[in-house]
């Protein structure tokens, strides 16, 4: 498709994009090992002294806690509520189901700030509190529509003969699903997991109106702080942001292929 | 995010009446969270947008347009808009001119290069919007990496913080991998016997592309676009922290009315004002190019 | 995925999920305090910067010693701090509420915020007379002043003298060396009150402090804005900003690090400032909230907040230091001097100011 002399220019340029893709993620791993007590790049000096910080301040530990905690949480309840949802969408045909498949696709077209300023008002209105588990189930909402997404391909992908094989030898509806479709579902299972916990341990806008003084996400708190300082301790607790989604990385491209998993050969 | 499903669907099971309506019962709890937490909440928001506000006593439940009129008619908040739609523009021109090359030589690159250009791209959508924003801070900040790049060559620079362009460039670098993505996989679903066959009837290399790999790739361009503008319109993290305190979006607007000033019925009409200002442009924008002259493409 | 692989998954998720819930345990662990009993823990919403490391280094270690009650402390403006109790009034979420006048009042009229109880805030007997409120909701908390705050060495370099009064600071020599906070401070507030006063105006319309404001960006002299103290302070301490409108406690704490910056309080007059602790309504923990409180306005703390935060104390029995009784406005005749503003107007005006401000002040392109 392309002649080979241009293919010099392109790999150049290619190289440049990836560089300036990662710089930002790479810059802050680099400072957070600075030494100095104010930020400066390139760090003239280096140590490990801000993370000893970070683990001395309750508040960024809480929050760690806190995205931890939800994360594990709203991708269990998507996963498994998504699962649920895609079965139902992709083996049977009823009325209605393409509408409920718009609605449950609808989180990713609205932005999160929004999302989080209507469950604000909503809250409030109703008196609800502000706490760990309105900030799962918003994060169930948002990372829904990956779950279905990834469970319903998985299930697109199964030889529907199987399970019918499985149901005319007398197997019924939940031992089929047991046995026969959930371990062929399994990586699909397995890539919601993951992708819903990262997509909600890094959840910024929404949870920024859902936090509260009792229960603030890491990217919240790492947001509010800088708002109000400027100095490495918060390069420390990126980082660890970044760890997590390097480990994530790391599950998703050994179980499916980082760039299977968004569509590309 | 779009996701290709590689399969088509098949057909569903042969009709019997069940006992119990078995997708219901699949399908209830997440439609009764949806409903309860998702459609309700959106429900009060726009309901809020007709309400009164004052400081000393709350929200007013009266019915009132005033809160849209201020945000239509006032040219302060029209100039708002129009700098969110030139900053979402932008950056959707900037990302295209990185991210199609790199699309591009995806097509040609080794199963090794592929693989790394993959893992570099797409990878960083898995970090935290604010561990990026915060790395840009950081690069274009007060002793930041730029910063310190022109004093060592000794030259007098201002920071290149609280602009229009560090906001862009802290954008472009959020949202290149939704382009490259889109793009990449209508570049990918070309036959590779079409552009040949263009090559092999006289076409020099640059005429296979003007005329028939860029018209194919338009899809995924458009595609790509579209992702591109709506998420840069509506992002806040990014023009909060790089734009400065005098850089003003919608977003910024939203959460200052909101978590500040309390205005809650005006911060819901800006909101309810930001979809369906975003949802029109993208609506124009498909339109004008799906109904153009490459509409052979698409249909 | 082999049957190992999801072995060794099934594993290492339950080890996760079970460290979690175990960590989810302990986090709900001060809130099972019980009823009657004074709560184990207390949520202070404060200021940032140089108020939140004197909360962090001496008034909560403090506490947190005499009583045994944790402090957990959470940093924002008065505006944001306030939304923040607003968002949350059927289930509120702070026990402790430092507010500035403006706040003060609004969350008065709209009943957030709980009378003190003599019987737990004893000290209240030992407060002045103008600190108490009317109806003895909340306390301030100490007296202080707003006015310029300015870089001493980058005057002294320039060869010009110090500024001692407001108009100071249209002096074209200034050009592009002033900062303000953004509208979403108190400072920048009440400056245009204060200039409008001094117009000879009144808080109703606000027109004829705004157009000074204007006229002192359009002349170039502002330049730079800051959302929050501990920016504001960088750019005087690194000599981007010559002088800013600030709190007086800021400067002199700045000055007393050894940091080239002064505080001037201007011979037009200073604007009066006071921070208020206020008990939040229906809070989670309403007794340790009180204790807080009378914690704070008991004579060791005002003592160490006047040195600390170098801001005029409350407290009748508090003796200050000569340097202390210069830097603030310790004595009543001083506090007469100060500029007052309704607050009540304001109130009713701010989202006006803020538009006005939003538009003609900092928006430029």
């Amino acid at each position: 498709m392309i002649p080979p002399a241009a293919h010099r220019v392109l790999a150049v340029f290619a190289l440049v994009v990836c560089a300036f893709s990662v710089a930002p993620v790479l810059v802050i791993v680099a400072e957070s090992f600075t030494a100095t007590d104010y930020v400066v790049f390139p760090p003239p000096s280096l140590s490990f002294k801000w993370y000893g910080e970070f683990l001395k301040r309750a508040e960024f530990v809480d929050s760690f806690l806190v995205s931890a905690i939800v994360a594990f949480g709203a991708s269990l309840v998507a996963t498994a509520l998504g699962a649920a949802a895609s079965l139902a969408l992709v083996r049977h045909d009823f009325f209605g189901r393409r509408a409920l498949q718009q609605l449950f696709l609808a989180p990713l077209s609205l932005p999160g700030l929004i999302f989080g300023l209507a469950l604000l008002q909503f809250l409030a209105r109703y008196g609800m509190p502000r706490n760990i588990a309105t900030i799962t189930l918003a994060h169930v909402i948002i990372t829904m529509p990956f779950a279905i997404r990834f469970i319903t391909v998985a299930l697109l992908g199964i030889d529907r003969n199987v399970e019918l094989c499985a149901q005319s030898l007398g197997a019924s509806r939940w031992r089929t699903f047991r046995y026969i479709t959930f371990p062929l579902i399994r990586p699909g299972l397995a890539a919601s997991l993951v992708f819903a916990f990262i997509i909600s341990f890094d959840e910024v806008a929404a949870s920024l109106f859902l936090s509260s003084p009792n229960a603030t996400t890491l990217p919240v708190r790492i947001f509010t702080y800088i708002d109000q300082n400027y100095d490495p301790l918060v390069t420390a607790v990126s980082s660890l942001l970044v760890f997590a989604a390097l480990f994530a990385i790391a599950i998703l491209e050994r179980t499916f292929g980082v760039g299977r998993l968004f569509g590309l050969r | 995010m779009r996701l290709a499903a590689t399969a088509t669907e098949q057909a569903s099971l042969p009709s019997r009446r069940p006992r119990l309506p078995v997708p219901l019962l699949l399908l209830a709890p997440a439609l009764a969270i949806f409903l309860v937490f998702f459609v309700l909440p959106l429900g009060v928001l726009v309901v809020n947008s007709f309400h009164d506000y004052s400081r000393l006593t709350g929200i007013i439940p009266t019915f009132t347009l005033k809160n849209y009129v201020r945000i239509l008619s006032d040219g302060f908040y029209l100039e708002i808009i129009f700098r969110t739609l030139r900053l979402a523009f932008l950056t959707s021109c900037v990302t295209l001119i990185i991210g199609y090359p790199i699309a591009l030589y995806l097509t040609v690159a080794s199963a090794r290069q592929r693989a790394w250009i993959i893992l570099l791209i797409l990878s960083p959508l898995l970090v935290s919007v604010i561990v990026r924003t915060f790395g840009w801070l950081i690069i274009l900040g007060p002793n930041g990496l730029v910063h310190s790049l022109f004093l060592a060559l000794g030259l007098q620079a201002s920071v290149p913080l609280h602009s229009e362009g560090a906001v862009i460039a802290g954008l472009a670098n959020v949202l290149l991998p939704f382009l490259v993505l889109a793009v990449a996989t209508s570049l990918q679903a070309i036959d590779p016997a079409v552009p040949l066959a263009a090559a092999s009837l006289g076409a020099g290399p640059w005429r296979v592309f003007r005329l028939v790999v860029f018209p194919l790739s338009l899809p995924g361009v458009i595609a790509g676009l579209l992702i591109v503008f709506s998420l840069a319109s509506s992002s806040f993290v990014t023009p909060a922290l790089l734009g400065g305190a005098d850089y003003k979006v919608m977003s910024t607007m939203i959460y200052q009315q909101a978590l500040i000033l309390q205005n809650w019925p005006f911060a819901a009409a800006f909101a309810v004002v930001l979809v369906l200002v975003v949802f029109l442009v993208l609506l124009v924008q498909t339109r004008l190019i799906e109904g153009g002259r490459y509409r052979v493409v698409f249909h | 995925m082999t049957e190992q692989d999801t072995r060794i998954t099934r594993r290492a998720t339950l080890g996760i999920g079970a460290s979690l819930i175990a960590g989810y345990g302990l986090r709900a662990q001060p809130a099972l305090a019980q009823a009657g009993r004074t709560e184990g823990e207390v949520v202070f919403a404060g200021y940032g910067g140089t108020f939140e490391q004197f909360a962090r280094n001496e008034l909560i270690p403090a506490f947190e010693k005499q009583t045994g009650i944790k402090v957990r402390f959470v940093v924002g403006t008065a505006l944001s701090n306030f939304a923040k109790v607003m968002a949350s009034r059927n289930s509120p979420e702070i026990d402790l509420y430092w507010s500035n006048e403006l706040t003060h009042v609004a969350g008065k009229q709209q009943g957030l915020y709980e009378k003190l109880d003599p019987a737990i805030c004893t000290n209240l007997a030992d407060v002045t007379e103008s600190a108490k409120d009317p109806d003895n909701i909340g306390v301030a908390s100490y007296v202080m002043a707003t006015g310029i705050q300015y870089n001493s060495k980058a005057f002294a370099d320039a060869g010009m003298p110090a500024p001692s009064a407001w108009s100071d600071l249209w002096d074209p020599r200034l050009k592009g060396k002033i900062a303000l906070y953004n509208f979403s401070v108190a400072y920048s507030q009440d400056l245009l009150a204060i200039l409008t006063r001094l117009a000879g105006g009144t808080e109703k319309d606000i027109r004829p402090g705004l157009e000074r404001v204007k006229a002192l960006r359009t002349s170039g002299n502002l330049a730079m804005f800051a959302s929050s103290p501990a920016e504001l302070d960088n750019m005087l301490v690194q000599g981007q900003a010559w002088a800013t409108v600030n709190g007086s406690p800021r400067g002199f704490i700045l000055k007393d690090r050894g940091a080239p910056i002064d505080f001037a309080f201007p011979k037009e007059g200073a604007g009066f400032f006071a921070n208020y602790f206020e008990a939040v309504k229906n809070a989670p923990h309403p007794k340790a909230a009180q204790t807080l409180i009378n914690f704070l306005i008991g004579p060791e703390m005002q003592l160490a907040i006047a040195n600390g935060m170098v801001a005029a104390p409350i407290n009748r029995k508090v003796v200050l230091s000569d340097k202390l009784k210069a830097q603030t406005p310790s004595s009543e005749a001083e506090i007469k001097k100060l500029i007052r503003i309704d607050r009540v107007e304001m109130n009713k005006q701010l989202d006006n100011w803020a538009e006005l401000w939003n538009r003609e002040i900092e928006a430029k392109r």
